[in-house]
């Protein structure tokens, strides 16, 4: 099957100023983000400015002011961002998506306004159900979707609530509230969404992923023990090899994923998110690993790139919901 | 193979049990929660000294001297440290560290210092009135699993020694009342170079630089030390200097190690166990009804959170058996402690999937498991490190001789690999050393 993963120009400018957004806007604010719960103002103004917040906030081909730009691009964009911050990231990024995702679903625009963060549920009830922990990016609505193609908004009052990870895209808690918007899809279509959202994920995680082993074979060449670079033990290189391996395979699953979105096949943003999750969790838990105790401290980042990493991947349904949309079109029989 | 505690020591278990369920698992989330250790003055300390519960191996000395062991008579000293390592870290790993005593600093005392040393810093842990720590300040900023690589020096003048250097991630290093502090006399000298000294809180030219900010363990203090021209008695030096005739010095370092290894296990084991009681109580909770399709899922991770943990268990108990039989057990005690600290953070990943969503939420006592446990595969000899002694025993595994890399390294370790010089290596446990003291305990 012929593929093509090159980017226009006008592609690799918006890759160009993700970097440089990135380079301005998130590096070195990491800790302070975590810190204080949220990304701050400046960040978001220059996230503005850069005009990355039209990537997020559209879906390609639903676009009128000229950004329509390719999935692999976008999805690229988002993994530069998510290198140096994924929490910052998803705050900036989400809530344009799902706002993006409601609107294809038919959400009344009214409804659509405030939305930050979506959940892949099993299934749409009466109420929303509650969450714990959930970053919401500093909204106070949340987008369900299950797998029949049931959907709802609601409107929750969230309260601040301790959280492992991602505290700069705001985890809130809120109890089960009445939806503000209920709707009906097509299951096929919801499942297109369903693939479509866990790409974007997947570029969150593959973007630690790439973070965690940059950083790692820049340390591991730097610090010697036994006489010699850690990078001259084979226990260490083969380590950091496989990290390479890994992460460079998902970063293609993940362009590979966005160039079938491109022809209107989905259902690879499953398969990358699943690659994904086992590879960031794998990843980021070795980076702290071969960086023994340093790793464990604060004054590294990959410490909280393995807290990200396990955060990232329990939401939009987690690996479980995954395999079992992934395993949908192996005409099996669906699970009771 | 005989795993049995003696009845006797079931009381000890139970005692612990409630402790941590009333006091060591909520103060663990409190410290948790305002991101650093309890203060040295916490009204805790002096409750928990009042019951006898102590952190580190005090043991029973008896006219000073560690009770002779070699009557052929297999001990109970290591199995039942095992199941109290298990079941202190069950409740809080952060705070079980953190427990008046003198923390990983009283094994090289008891097994080097002399006399009047033992008196004098182990006596003081006999007063059961003011909560006291020690510490054992080995690892630096440069030096970690190589510890041939120290650099904290020590210059002989007159009758006193001057330290000078650094040392980071000490346990209790800021509220210790003294610290085992390493140091080289020549880096030229490698290991026969290294000296220990007992280093009084306080002493002018110690200072605490910083407490470390972590992923997890908060209730754990974890401390950086600066050593400038701090100048200590002759009388300071562990053992006096007939201890470190040949590799003795270093020797004694790595038997703390020898001892603990069977008991981080432990601790793996029981943090790892504690993750797996949340995940089930939550699921029993959530699935309910009619099975849902996760269910099947969800059972497959509990079930095999459930026989790894046993089997962590059983290798924990294994290397301590043997100890306790005064068999050599460096391997089992490498492959316990490389096995179940991965499997305690295994079981804390997995617990989160379970929850799902919410699991990272501090709500669920999960999340805080999954970042404290993470510590275990690195402290105590990595998990790489109890590999390479794993498998130089095994299968004759040599590494690949070190290539000298600049002038800083040119006089570092004799230029061997990850042999027998390495924080938590098994590898001078050629003797007795593996064997836990008569007495000895260790929370
Ligand atoms: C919570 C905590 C508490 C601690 N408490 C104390 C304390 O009380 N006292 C004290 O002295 N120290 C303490 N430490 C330090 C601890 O002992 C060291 O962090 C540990 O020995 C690892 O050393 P390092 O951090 O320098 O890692 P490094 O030695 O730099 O190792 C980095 C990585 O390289 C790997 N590696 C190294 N050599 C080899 C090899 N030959 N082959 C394959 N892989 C290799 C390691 O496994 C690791 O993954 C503590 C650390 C932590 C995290």
């Amino acid at each position: 099957m012929p593929m093509d993963f090159s980017l226009t120009d006008e592609e690799q400018m918006v890759l160009d100023a993700a970097a440089e957004f990135a380079r301005r806007g998130l590096l070195g604010k990491e800790r302070d983000h975590e810190r204080e719960g949220c990304v701050s103002d400046a960040s978001r103004k220059s996230f503005a400015e850069s005009g990355l917040d039209l990537l997020s906030t559209t879906l390609p081909g639903t676009n009128s002011d000229g950004m329509d730009l390719s999935w692999p691009a976008r999805i690229q964009a988002l993994t530069i961002l998510a290198r140096t911050d994924a929490a910052a990231a998803m705050a900036l990024w989400l809530p344009g998506t799902t706002a993006a995702l409601a609107k294809s679903l038919g959400a009344p625009a009214d409804a659509v306004a405030g939305l930050g963060q979506s959940r892949l549920v099993d299934a749409v009830g009466e109420t929303s159900a509650p969450c714990s922990a959930l970053p919401m990016a500093g909204a106070s609505r949340i987008l369900d979707l299950d797998r029949e193609g049931r959907w709802g908004i609601a409107e929750v009052t969230p309260s601040p609530s301790e959280a492992m990870a991602l505290h700069a895209a705001g985890p809130r808690s809120a109890d089960s509230v009445a939806w503000l918007a209920q709707g009906q899809v097509e299951a096929e279509a919801a499942h297109e969404l369903r693939h479509l959202l866990r790409l974007v994920g997947s570029a969150l995680l593959v973007g630690l992923a790439r973070a965690s082993t940059d950083y790692t074979a820049a340390y591991v060449q730097e610090r010697v023990a036994f006489s010699k670079p850690l990078s001259h033990h084979q226990g260490v290189a083969f380590i950091v090899a496989e990290m390479a391996i890994r992460t460079t395979g998902c970063e293609l699953l993940l362009d590979r994923a966005g160039w079938d979105l491109e022809q209107g096949q989905s259902r690879t943003g499953t398969d990358a998110w699943l690659e994904a999750c086992e590879t960031a969790l794998w990843v980021t838990d070795q980076a702290v690993q071969l960086l023994g105790g340093h790793g464990y401290m604060k004054d590294h980042p990959v410490e909280k790139w393995m807290r990200e990493a396990r955060t990232i991947t329990l939401l939009w349904g987690g690996v479980d919901a995954a395999r079992a949309d992934a395993a949908r079109d192996l005409d099996l029989g669906a699970e009771s | 193979m005989d795993f049995q505690i003696d009845p006797s020591f079931e009381p000890i278990r139970q005692m612990l049990g409630w402790l941590g369920k009333s006091k060591l698992r909520p103060l663990g989330i409190e410290a948790d929660r305002q991101g650093g250790p309890l203060p040295p003055d916490h009204p805790f300390f002096k409750e928990v000294l009042s019951m006898g519960m102590t952190g580190g191996f005090v043991g029973k000395l008896k006219d000073n001297k560690v009770p002779r062991d070699d009557d052929g008579r297999p001990r109970r000293t290591s199995r039942r440290a095992v199941v109290l390592a298990e079941e202190a870290a069950y409740w809080d790993r952060g705070m079980a560290t953190s427990l008046p005593g003198p923390s990983l600093g009283g094994a090289p005392v008891m097994l080097t210092g002399t006399d009047a040393q033992k008196e004098h810093y182990l006596g003081m842990f006999k007063d059961k009135t003011t909560p006291r720590w020690g510490a054992f300040a080995m690892s630096e900023p440069g030096a970690g699993s190589d510890v041939a690589r120290i650099r904290t020096r020590a210059k002989r003048d007159g009758d006193s020694y001057v330290l000078s250097g650094e040392k980071c991630f000490i346990s209790n290093g800021a509220r210790a009342s003294w610290a085992v502090v390493w140091a080289t006399i020549d880096p030229a000298l490698g290991r026969s170079g290294h000296r220990a000294f007992l280093v009084d809180q306080g002493t002018p030219g110690f200072t605490v630089a910083c407490i470390e900010k972590k992923m997890g363990l908060a209730a754990s203090e974890t401390a950086s030390l600066v050593f400038d021209g701090c100048r200590v008695p002759e009388s300071a030096l562990l053992g006096g200097e007939e201890a470190y005739a040949g590799k003795g010095g270093f020797k004694s370092a790595m038997k703390a190690f020898d001892m603990t290894r069977p008991l981080v296990a432990a601790m793996g084991v029981g943090m790892g166990r504690a993750a797996y009681d949340e995940t089930l109580r939550v699921a029993r909770e959530r699935f309910t009804g009619p099975s849902s399709w996760r269910l099947s899922r969800v059972q497959d991770r509990l079930v095999r959170v459930r026989r790894k943990l046993e089997m962590g268990r059983m290798l924990a108990w294994k290397a301590a058996w043997l100890a306790d039989h005064k068999r050599p057990n460096a391997v089992e005690a490498g492959m316990a402690k490389a096995y179940c600290a991965q499997l305690g953070l295994e079981a804390a990943s997995l617990g989160l999937e379970v929850l799902g969503e919410s699991g990272g939420a501090s709500d669920y006592l999960v999340e805080k498991i999954f970042r404290d446990v993470k510590a275990l595969d690195i402290v105590e000899g990595t998990q790489q490190i109890q590999r390479v002694v794993i498998a130089r025993r095994l299968i004759g595994y040599t590494e690949d001789r070190g290539r000298s890399t600049g002038a800083s390294e040119a006089s570092t370790s004799n230029g061997s690999g990850a042999k027998d010089s390495s924080n938590g290596s098994a590898d001078t446990a050629e003797d007795s050393s593996t064997h836990t003291p008569a007495g000895a305990t260790h929370v």
